[in-house]
């Protein structure tokens, strides 16, 4: 029995020796990296699951808005504006870039707003607003969901295991943005203001909420009021869709009407929302010089043209907040930086410009819940 | 091969080193759970708030339809006017024995895993 129990004892000893050899000549061929490939694959597609699913959910969502609006051939404009692109201009010849960029996005923005007001004919343009911006939404998710499964599905197919290791380390980032994107649907379906309401809404309370607004273009509205004795223009896009109306072209034009009778402005403000770093409280207002706009290109520059052409001090005031909390609902903490920013730009009127001045104060980003 | 003899008091260490090592890894998933349940169980609410002029502010739930600068007549003395509207956290109701539910699960998550595999079922129903 005993001379049995020892023989057991031994061939265990020896499975296990040989176990430990072939795992040891195996580490050799790259066994580890295997699994581990495996692992960061298997959380990846765990993942990507989740991505398609909130691709799937904010493409519903927007279509049952259409629908509940009584939208025309919902499905195929739903469809066709999920898969619209932009492509980029060439920028190895960089001479009249940025035109040719306005141009492009003028086309994308005429197309969508035609696309809707024949498919939407019976709503109002605040409804219409939503759905764009419901449709941008989905199409955000959709394009991150295809992303994902193409970066997987490449580097499964090359082995390329850095690739994947990349994907998997950077998941946790993907699916905060893509949730933060889900949940923003369900705020610019509801019509909240959102966080980069903010620039409008210090126009708005700059306004004293009862300005009498006019239109510079369709997006776009200015109102003429007066602040201690000087006239100050505020410019904002039209609200109470969503909408981030076209600053940059509207204060231009209206500097330079102002110009053409003999009045040039003596301060530019523009006000917006800004992305803060991790680690700084939501809602500190911080100011400095150039245009506060956070577009890609073309918007700005006609700030920082028309106010180095005549001359005019160009300055910014930003408030302070995190993506999720730009296009998800205003919090408290960032209207209280809404009504810092207020008496800040207010500082700046008093102390950097005279009675009788003419002074320009922009209020920057998507209007949606904030009317005029 | 270890010699039984002497190294006898090798074996109950790594025992005790494993165990240990089990312990940490599971309080830490533990806790990071606990995080994440926080972090989903956030709950805000909307609040309008409507400038009645001499009598006030008139404080309520947002409506669709609200928007900032619009007039309203929900004022004792007639006109008011909707001067901001944001969202506040909800603080969250006192526990009554039972552990507050998750959104990603409707069964309230037993584990990281269960949360995630909570999330996709609630997906692949649409």
């Amino acid at each position: 029995m005993a001379v049995a129990a020892m023989q057991l004892a031994d061939w265990i000893q020896a499975i296990a020796q040989l176990a430990f050899l072939l795992i040891f000549v195996l580490l050799f061929f790259g066994f580890n990296q295997r699994i581990q490939i495996y692992m960061w694959s298997r959380d990846i597609k765990a993942k990507l699951r989740i991505l398609e699913g909130m691709a799937r959910e904010s493409r519903k969502k927007t279509l049952d808005f259409m629908l509940k609006h009584k939208a025309r051939d919902a499905e195929k404009i739903l469809n066709q504006v999920i898969d619209f692109f932009v492509i980029e201009p060439v920028s190895i010849e960089p001479t009249d870039i940025i035109k040719r960029l306005d141009h492009l996005f003028d086309t994308r923005r005429r197309r969508f707003k035609d696309e809707f007001s024949k498919a939407m004919p019976e709503v109002d343009e605040v409804a219409r607003s939503k759905a764009e911006t419901a449709a941008e939404i989905a199409s955000a998710l959709n394009f991150i969901y295809r992303i994902v499964r193409h970066i997987l599905l490449l580097s499964e197919k090359t082995r390329n295991w850095i690739l994947i290791m990349q994907l998997q380390l950077l998941m946790p980032q993907i699916l905060r943005i893509a949730e933060t994107y889900r949940r923003a649907l369900d705020d610019f379906i509801s019509g909240v203001p959102i966080g980069d309401a903010a620039g409008p809404l210090v126009a708005v309370k700059l306004a004293n909420y009862n300005g009498s607004w006019r239109h510079v273009d369709d997006e776009t509205v200015y109102a003429v009021t007066n602040y201690e004795g000087r006239e100050v223009i505020l410019v904002k896009a039209k609200g109470p869709g969503s909408s981030v109306g076209r600053p940059g072209y509207a204060t231009e034009r209206l500097i330079e009407e102002y110009v053409n009778r003999g009045v040039k402005p003596s301060l530019l403000i523009t006000v917006d929302a800004a992305l803060k770093l991790e680690g700084e409280d939501s809602g500190v207002v911080a100011e400095g010089v150039g245009a506060a706009i956070g577009d890609p290109g073309p918007e700005k520059i006609r700030f920082e043209r028309i106010a180095a052409k005549y001359g005019i001090p160009l300055r910014a005031v930003i408030v302070k907040m995190s993506l999720e909390e730009a296009i998800r609902a205003m919090t408290k903490q960032i209207y209280e930086g809404v009504e810092k920013a207020v008496q800040r730009v207010a500082s700046i009127i008093k102390s950097e410009s005279k009675p009788g001045d003419l002074v320009v104060v922009v209020g920057v980003g998507n209007t949606i819940g904030v009317g005029q | 091969m270890v010699d039984g003899g002497s190294l006898e008091w090798l074996q109950p260490l790594l025992l005790i080193v494993m165990l240990m090592a089990i312990i940490a890894l599971t309080l830490r998933q533990a806790s990071e759970l606990r995080r994440m349940q926080e972090q989903a169980s956030k709950k805000t609410k909307t609040l309008t708030i409507i400038n009645c002029g001499d009598s006030g502010r008139v404080e309520r739930s947002f409506k669709e339809g609200d928007y900032v600068g619009k007039r309203v007549s929900e004022c004792k003395n007639g006109e008011g006017l909707i001067e901001a509207i944001y969202t506040i956290e909800e603080k969250p109701a006192p526990k009554q024995g039972s552990a507050p539910q998750s959104q990603g699960s409707p069964q309230g998550a037993k584990s990281k895993w269960g949360l995630l595999k909570g999330l996709r079922r609630n997906y692949s129903k649409l």
